[in-house]
């Protein structure tokens, strides 16, 4: 019995120790493989929100508040600091949410700016593994922050991802690191280009017969939780959308906004349809701001900041 | 399992689709779909035979090897044993098995073969994949002593090692040929048939066949793990030995071995997507 429990024992030690020793070895050499990559600015717009501990507005979005969100103009006119998480909405609603709670102290406010889509069933919940790996990379501490029930996921894309990371051969543009501020987080390639939308490259939005599902309700009714425990506050806003895109009723958005408030409780203040912008304010996706919508975008945002009384 | 889901992935990518492919996607995929239904039904014969082993039953072997056999007839007193001598005894044996002068025998094996293929389901394409294994076992029976014949002629012992893997390529490419009927509707699997004996040999220099499971990566992980399933199968006939081998070894080597299969079934089960279809085939049977 010794003997058998002696060798169970050195079974699992041995057990973790391989599984461990392949994880690591896979994410950890080498190291910051993809950091000239776009997503994987999410580990400055990380670290910046871990070490803002005065009162912050922390934006939970997808790229529509990297493309459409002037910081500087937000933290002058509000007087907050400004930990901006939106860089990819292929990343889930789930993970920068999950990552807005790794630091939300009392007198912060979180603003959820999720592109539309996210109400749907699974629109919330799914996580896209390979952005979020290929993003968070060697940052072993960000992978902490990943929901217990989706690790299966990250494992089994593991060797997915050494094979990514063997043959990445960098980013540069627009949709890479350089385009950003990586002691600030905001965007500062200048996009002085118009969109010329098309449905065939781009795609629609449609909200006919909108609704919330269960799991998503259910998630953010526990984050405001959460939030307000921490003395924090949590509002909607709009993201930014082109005009051109959207082939439902206008009443549509109103209706998803109210029930954004009475099904989960957190308030909406924004007027989704004012943020339906033409194509000149745009720049290369149904939420991408050009250089011109971004300071259009944040004026009206802190306007709402403002009608609103979350800032004085 | 492993093996099974990784396999499965190919036979459904191009049996469901297979206007779309070619003749060298239709050879892997039914030498795939032959390996799949070996390794996801044997798997989950062991699993019964060790369920039953722990509380003490010995159930005895349902695969033997199969695909390793000389001839159909051989083939078939391998695979699904159990199944097989239940038609044995109870429909062959009444029927007059091969009491009965030789014409008899072969009409009462054709018969078992049929109700074989109908017990898989009441459809038409497994009383063909029955008929057509019926026929193999009594075409390779009425060549036995022709091909003997030829041996003797020729003056070549038919036991040395290249004229047994010659005679396992052919039983095993004619299995795989009648698993085709098993897996897919007759007008489909006559397509794929004719495709697959007519092929062009140019269809194999397609670069896309590297990603037939969907990535090269996955392509490259089924054939490891397929030719390391196929290694440890034909060691098996020596599973007991392997056993004591490995009680042999000290207690940190013991360990390190089970951590290490531990590890790799870990890994599998993890990038099992969920879109793969991990049921095992013979619960619908």
């Amino acid at each position: 019995m010794k003997e058998y429990l002696k060798f169970i024992l050195i079974t699992i030690i041995l057990t973790i120790a391989f599984f461990e020793a392949v994880i690591l070895g896979i994410i950890k050499k080498p190291e910051n493989t993809f950091h000239s990559s776009y997503q994987s600015m999410i580990q400055d717009k990380f670290r910046i929100l871990m070490e803002t501990n005065e009162p912050k507005i922390i934006i939970v979005s997808g790229s529509s508040s990297a493309f459409g969100l002037d910081q500087e103009m937000l933290e002058k006119a509000t007087g907050y600091k400004v930990a901006n998480l939106g860089l990819h909405a292929g990343f889930g609603c789930l993970f920068y949410t999950e990552l807005a709670k790794a630091n939300i102290n009392e007198g912060d406010i979180v603003l959820l700016g999720y592109e539309y889509g996210w109400q749907k069933e699974d629109g919330f919940d799914n996580l896209g593994t390979d952005l979020i790996m290929t993003g968070i990379d060697s940052n072993i501490e960000m992978y902490t922050h990943i929901p217990p029930r989706k690790w299966k996921n990250f494992i089994g894309y593991l060797f997915s991802f050494a094979s990514t990371k063997n043959l990445y051969q960098g980013a540069s543009g627009i949709y890479s690191r350089e385009a950003f501020d990586s002691e600030t987080g905001q965007m500062t390639m200048v996009r002085n280009y118009n969109m010329e939308y098309t449905e065939e490259a781009y795609g629609v939005i449609d909200l006919s017969n909108v609704y919330i599902s269960d799991n998503t309700k259910n998630y953010l009714k526990k984050f405001k939780d959460y939030v307000e425990q921490q003395g924090a506050s949590v509002y909607f806003i709009s993201p930014p959308l082109i005009i051109d895109s959207v082939v439902c009723d206008y009443n549509e958005f109103e209706k998803l906004k109210e029930l954004e408030e009475q099904e989960i409780g957190i308030p909406y203040i924004s007027n989704p349809t004012d943020y339906l912008y033409p194509s000149n304010l745009m720049s290369n996706a149904l939420y991408h701001c050009n250089s011109d919508g971004e300071k259009v975008r944040t004026e009206m945002l802190i306007s709402d900041l403002k009608n609103a009384s979350v800032i004085d | 399992m492993l093996v099974a889901n990784n396999l499965v992935v190919i036979v459904d990518k191009v049996y469901d689709d297979y206007q779309n492919f070619n003749s060298a996607y239709y050879i892997i995929a039914a030498i795939s779909f032959s390996l799949y239904i070996y390794a996801d039904f044997s798997s989950y014969s062991d699993m019964a035979r060790g369920i039953a082993k722990i509380m003490g039953i010995d159930v005895g072997n349902n695969f033997n090897n199969p695909y390793l056999s000389l001839s159909t007839s051989e083939f078939w007193n391998r695979w699904h044993v159990s199944l097989n001598s239940w038609f044995i005894d109870n429909i062959y044996i009444p029927l007059g098995g091969n009491r009965k002068g030789v014409c008899r025998k072969y009409c009462n094996m054709l018969i078992v073969f049929l109700i074989n293929g109908l017990w898989h389901g009441a459809d038409w394409h497994y009383v063909i994949w029955g008929f057509l294994n019926g026929v193999l076992v009594i075409i390779g029976q009425l060549l036995k002593s022709v091909k003997k014949y030829i041996y003797n002629k020729l003056d070549v012992d038919e036991n040395v090692e290249s004229i047994k893997y010659c005679k396992q390529a052919i039983v095993f490419w004619l299995i795989t040929l009648t698993w085709v009927f098993f897996r897919n509707s007759i007008h489909d699997s006559l397509y794929i048939i004719k495709q697959m004996i007519f092929f062009h040999p140019i269809n194999f220099f397609d670069p896309n066949l590297l990603s037939i499971t969907g990535t090269n990566v996955g392509t490259f992980v089924t054939i490891i793990v397929v030719v390391i399933f196929c290694v440890i199968q034909i060691k098996r006939k020596d599973e007991h030995g392997a056993y004591l081998k490995y009680a042999r070894q000290p207690l940190l080597v013991q360990c390190i071995c089970v951590a290490f299969v531990i590890c790799i079934c870990v890994f599998a089960i993890c990038s099992t997507g969920t879109e793969i279809n991990t049921h095992f085939l013979y619960f619908q049977f």
